[in-house]
């Protein structure tokens, strides 16, 4: 269901190194690095987790440090595309890192919902880090219960 | 030694995180510990060693369609070395990122030394 997916996968060491080698032998082709564009414009799609529950979806995504207004949610059908910016936690003036694993720059991740949800009810909550998008499923494709009256 | 054992039983996380040190001779500690509240940060400073302990909420399990998140308590320990002043440490959760900003012990940060006139 992924549009974009989440490189979380296990690793096979030689299909690594086959990668690799091929990434490096296209390097050399290159008189310069191209720069990202359109979809793969960043530099980090984080981990969600997707809910189904009857009515609605509910999206739930890691987003430590990332002001709301930095964040941008667009839904087109049963698309729905999170980007924004993390911009660098650390003050100007703190140059000596001794290390870091944080990720830093644009953000984009496209999922694939299983069914169009209603745009204009979407809410979406930040909190501890955390954003919670509710995306309430569209009128006529909730599940209904038909009774079946007996002749 | 009890704790321990029960620690590595336990799955922790390992949050993200970032040490850098300021020229005013400040140690800052970024941790990124999403869906942790203030209440459930539990920071000890002992025998050389910050341990920082995030306790996250655990839903009951969920209709998950994608479930990439994962799930647990973060852990992380940092040694902290002769020059820190371990009684000036500060802490500060925003946004599900912890600050923690401690002191260098004065005779090793660094100093402008002023030139007299005579």
């Amino acid at each position: 269901m992924n549009l974009v997916g989440f490189r979380n996968g296990t690793l096979d060491p030689l299909r690594e190194f086959e990668d690799l080698q091929e990434e490096i032998n296209r390097l050399f082709d290159m008189t310069k690095v191209p720069e990202p564009r359109g979809i793969f414009e960043r530099s980090f799609s984080p981990a969600m987790d997707v809910v189904e529950n009857p009515d609605s979806f509910q999206v739930m995504c890691d987003l430590p440090g990332i002001e709301i207004q930095d964040i941008e949610i667009s839904i087109s059908g049963n698309v729905l595309t999170l980007k924004g910016e993390k911009r660098r936690g650390q003050k100007a003036g703190d140059p000596d890192s001794f290390r870091e694993d944080t990720r830093e720059g644009m953000f984009q991740r496209t999922i694939q919902l299983p069914l169009a949800v209603d745009a204009g009810k979407v809410e979406a909550v930040l909190k501890n880090g955390v954003l919670t998008i509710d995306l309430p499923k569209r009128e006529e494709l909730k599940p209904r219960q038909i009774s079946v009256k007996a002749s | 030694m009890a704790e321990k054992t029960i620690e590595r039983k336990t799955k922790y996380l390992r949050p993200r995180s970032a040490v850098s040190e300021s020229k005013d001779g400040k140690l800052r500690v970024r941790i990124e510990m999403p869906g942790v509240r203030k209440e459930d940060l539990d920071i000890r400073v002992e025998n050389n060693e910050m341990r920082i302990i995030g306790r996250r909420e655990h839903p009951a399990s969920r209709p998950y369609i994608l479930h990439e998140r994962p799930e647990g308590d973060y852990l992380q320990i940092f040694t902290l070395d002769d020059t820190v002043d371990q009684g000036k440490v500060d802490a500060v959760l925003d946004k599900g990122v912890l600050s923690i900003t401690l002191d260098l012990k004065d005779q090793v940060k660094p100093r402008t030394i002023q030139i007299r006139s005579e």
